[in-house]
């Protein structure tokens, strides 16, 4: 598994475990009543889960697994795939602040970093998109391997 | 990779960018609030990546890395994976397309779309179970 693969799969452990925790925290506060705003909190734990952990793992195993792009370059343009995983992480990162700013009333900071958010998140996106279509093809023969020259 | 997986691969790659650019939308609508109707995209963009996205790209995965037929090398019967396909996307569509419908016509509380998607959802689990079933099975190595 290379670098970049690692990275994805690693990040996605570490969201997976502040997923938890922040689970753990929702369901304390709807057994206990901690404090209401905790509850605003659930958007955050739903996408640390999907996109932090889900996709993030996907991304990875999917940069890491599938068919070589070229036998010179398997993996592609490198500078796609961190670029991606640079936006998606500061992406997530606004997010999870921004949401939880905003439950506890902050009142202008949570709005730049949540539009911050949706737009790294959706370059993410985008990136790992184009990284990954030209990967999903059938084993490379020596013809198409010339035409990749 | 057969083409069944290459298809099913860039299907859930497209439900993957459509899924994200809508989030992005509402995200920035939650942040800007510059057109409140937009909310009625939300249960979309969960059917785009939960069932277009990630469900989908399990499926394609499953079936092309499974373990194959031990005495032919073949991956079973790809036309079940296609009908598989075919019943995921058009479920997702009309999935996706339940809510921004509703809204348009005034929250109209009966409509087919969404118990058709069902439908097509159950089917192309139910017909991907079928055909997946018997390629969850140790691999055996090759003698030759």
């Amino acid at each position: 598994m290379y670098r970049l693969a690692r990275f994805y799969v690693r990040a996605a452990l570490i969201y997976l475990a502040q997923a938890s925790l922040i689970g753990a925290l929702l369901m304390f506060n709807q057994g206990f009543a901690l404090d209401s705003h905790i509850s605003a909190l659930q958007p955050v734990f739903y996408h640390l889960l999907m996109v932090g952990w889900a996709t993030q793992l996907i991304g990875g195993v999917a940069l890491w697994m599938f068919p070589p792009h070229t036998r010179q370059r398997p993996h592609g343009p490198e500078v796609l795939g961190w670029t991606s995983f640079v936006a998606l992480n500061t992406g997530l990162i606004c997010r999870a602040i921004g949401e939880g700013l905003a439950a506890w009333g902050v009142s202008t900071l949570p709005t730049v970093l949540l539009a911050a958010s949706a737009v790294l998140q959706v370059l993410a996106a985008w990136l790992l998109v184009i990284a990954l279509w030209p990967r999903v093809k059938g084993r490379i023969t020596p013809l198409s391997t010339k035409v990749a020259r | 990779m057969p083409s069944v997986c290459r298809a099913m691969l860039r299907a859930s790659l497209t439900w993957m960018l459509t899924g994200f650019s809508v989030a992005g939308v509402l995200l920035l609508n939650k942040a800007l609030g510059f057109f409140a109707p937009i909310w009625s995209l939300r249960p979309s963009h969960v059917s785009m990546l939960l069932l277009g996205w990630i469900v989908q790209l399990g499926m394609g995965m499953m079936t092309w890395i499974m373990p194959r037929d031990v005495a032919t090398g073949d991956r079973g019967n790809l036309r079940l994976v296609w009908i598989s396909y075919g019943t995921l996307n058009t479920g997702v569509l009309l999935a996706a397309l339940d809510g921004p419908l509703a809204a348009a016509l005034g929250g109209a509380s009966v409509s087919p779309i969404a118990p058709l998607a069902g439908v097509l959802l159950l089917t192309s689990v139910v017909v991907f179970v079928m055909h997946i079933w018997r390629r969850v099975r140790p691999v055996v190595p090759s003698m030759g």
